[in-house]
């Protein structure tokens, strides 16, 4: 990824709007801008911030729970980071499912809002410790089968392990764990509602070789071919 | 798989294989909904056999085409047979059902239409076995469907007479006879079986109540009975380490006793955490032992991943114990896990803390992996439903 990824906040408390700030600043690499904060999708949509590669958004606005604002979002192809006080799986499950790229609740910011950003910025698969928390208690006769492999990669990830700890334990590379982790992340990128983040993500990961089409579903390949006639 | 939604009545669990073992819904499902699907079945082919087909052979010569009623016939039985196997498998979903409906439905119209015109009611067999069938195939399907097939039937019929005879009113007459003796007989068979299943559901519901009330009450007895004997075995571990250090014979600033401390501090708010009627006592019992940790300056960072199902009382000691004796080893951070599904539990604690890990716990229901890496202690204790 070249450059400085851009990016735009909705969320209405201040206290989270300096730490963030707070979080972008302390990268060495800089490799965040934020654009812009706005207290309401509203003010979001009619500033520049519309157009920052990736929208970091709080789940819970003043008005309540914006679950479908962020489905409108990622349908129109915005690349949405989630960044919540909420740690519920169903929520998680359903704002993955509107088509957000990462959820992250708000102990997770300083460790992973920026790598979570950058991802899905170039529609790179990122899966916070909550997250796995969620897949690991997904019971949905429709949920991606996992290798036994990434299923202890992914417990000890959510346990809160780095991922050169979860290495160590499991005897195999750094590398190797981050690619057991981002794979699950994709095997669950086209469940719920079709969105263009979740098509990127697939084409992406199909591109860069770390799933096969033998890894996915039917309806991952289709996705996957809809994307690519369209998109390129 | 056909969910059963009898007219007014709230939805409810189709089959047996698809309502989870122990409820009131099992004993309903195996023993009074599967004797209703056989019951259907025999009066169904019972009826095509005898009925319906005694009717065809005793006017056999008089059909315009007796092949055609013959294979009409034939065509029902067979719907019969397919629709009860797939019914008493539980496999017969709605639009299983009704493309099988249909298929009776065109076998009815051919052999009332090879009928002949003087007999088109006395040799008409095939407008009650049309319905009769689907009483099987839409036993499961609200009553209104059936009611939808008997006016189809009905219609073939009156449309047949109509063609053959014009309207008139010996025609019109012998019509809605024939019309009002089937139809009451189809009718209160179904409405009948329809109220002795909801009679069947409330008796195993009230059944299954007084046996859960009677299990609660012996295990209440026996919980009260078991923390009497840990408030016991807590006080025998209590008092020498409140006596040492009242009379000076231990020292507050030895590490080995304030870790003596933590631990006893924690089984005792585990202890009181305990006897809280709580819907998860794993994760309020981790809780509780956080909060000592907590007290103490650890910044505990906490996290469930599944529903934690039944432990036994024993196991669920041992988890909680494996977590107090990590936290007890006085980390700075620490993130607590708990990953469950419907058989197995992991509680995990990770933290920074500059210990070895503890030894594992006697008792054995729980499997204990612990590893240090990196500075930082990392534990699982694992427990499986046997």
């Amino acid at each position: 990824m070249a450059g400085t990824v851009t990016a735009a906040i909705v969320d209405d408390h201040p206290v989270i709007l300096d730490g963030v700030r707070a979080w972008l600043a302390a990268d060495t690499r800089h490799r965040v801008e934020l654009i812009q904060a706005a207290l309401t999708i509203e003010e979001l949509e009619a500033g520049p911030g519309i157009r920052a590669d990736v929208l970091i958004m709080d789940l819970e606005l003043k008005r309540g729970m914006v679950i479908e604002q962020i489905a409108r979002l990622a349908a129109d192809g915005h690349r949405i980071v989630v960044f919540s006080g909420h740690n519920t799986p169903e929520l998680i499950s359903q704002v993955i499912d509107a088509g957000a790229s990462s959820y992250l609740i708000k102990d997770e910011g300083p460790a992973h809002l920026v790598e979570a950003i950058v991802a899905a910025a170039s529609d790179l698969p990122y899966l916070t410790p909550s997250h796995a928390g969620e897949i690991l208690a997904d019971t949905r006769a429709s949920r991606p089968k996992l290798a036994p492999q990434e299923a202890a990669a992914l417990r000890l990830w959510f346990q809160g392990m780095s991922k050169a700890s979860v290495g160590r334990r499991l005897g195999i590379a750094e590398d190797t764990v981050k690619d057991y982790i981002n794979r699950v992340r994709v095997k669950y990128a086209n469940v719920g509602r079709p969105a263009p983040s979740k098509a990127a993500l697939l084409t992406r990961a199909l591109e860069d070789g770390l799933i096969t089409l033998a890894d996915v579903r039917d309806e991952y390949v289709s996705a996957a071919a809809r994307s690519r006639s369209t998109d390129r | 798989m056909s969910a059963f939604t009898p007219a007014g009545a709230a939805v409810t669990p189709s089959h047996p294989a698809a309502v989870p073992a122990g409820s009131a819904a099992v004993v309903f499902n195996t023993r009074y909904i599967r004797g209703l699907e056989i019951a259907t079945v025999i009066v169904v082919a019972g009826w095509q056999i005898a009925g319906a087909g005694l009717l065809l052979l005793s006017h056999f010569s008089l059909y315009a085409s007796p092949g055609v009623e013959v294979a009409a016939w034939t065509v029902q039985a067979g719907v019969i047979a397919v629709g009860a196997v797939l019914l008493l498998q539980g496999r017969l979903g709605r639009y299983t059902a009704w493309g099988m409906v249909g298929v009776d439905v065109a076998a009815g119209i051919a052999a009332v239409a090879a009928c002949p015109a003087d007999g088109m009611l006395s040799a008409n067999w095939a407008w009650g076995a049309t319905v009769w069938v689907g009483v099987l195939l839409l036993l499961h399907r609200p009553l209104r469907e059936l009611v939808v097939l008997m006016a189809i039937a009905a219609v073939i019929t009156f449309c047949a007479l109509a063609a053959v005879h014009g309207l008139n009113r010996r025609s019109a007459s012998g019509y809605i006879s024939t019309l009002y003796a089937s139809a009451s007989i189809q009718l209160a068979v179904v409405i009948a079986a329809r109220a002795l299943r909801g009679a069947a559901r409330r008796a195993a519901d009230a059944a299954q109540t007084a046996a859960r009330t009677a299990t609660r009450r012996s295990i209440a007895e026996a919980v009260h009975a078991d923390r009497q004997a840990r408030y016991r075995a807590v006080r025998e571990r209590n008092e020498p380490l409140l006596e040492g250090l009242a009379d000076g014979s231990l020292h507050a600033d030895d590490p080995e006793i304030r870790q003596r401390c933590a631990v006893q501090a924690a089984r005792l708010r585990r202890m009181l955490a305990e006897s809280d009627d709580v819907p998860n006592r794993l994760l309020h019992e981790l809780h509780a032992c956080a909060d000592i940790a907590d007290r103490r300056g650890v910044a505990v960072d906490w996290a469930t991943a599944g529903a934690v199902p039944q432990i036994p009382d024993a196991a669920r000691r041992e988890l909680t114990e494996a977590a107090i004796a990590v936290l007890a080893t006085s980390p700075a951070r620490a993130r607590i896990t708990v990953i469950s599904d419907q058989a197995a539990v992991a509680v995990s604690v990770f933290c920074d803390s500059p210990a070895d890990p503890p030894p594992t716990i006697p008792g054995g229901q729980v499997a204990i992996t612990s590893q240090r890496d990196d500075g930082r202690l990392w534990m699982e204790a694992r427990w499986q439903a046997p």
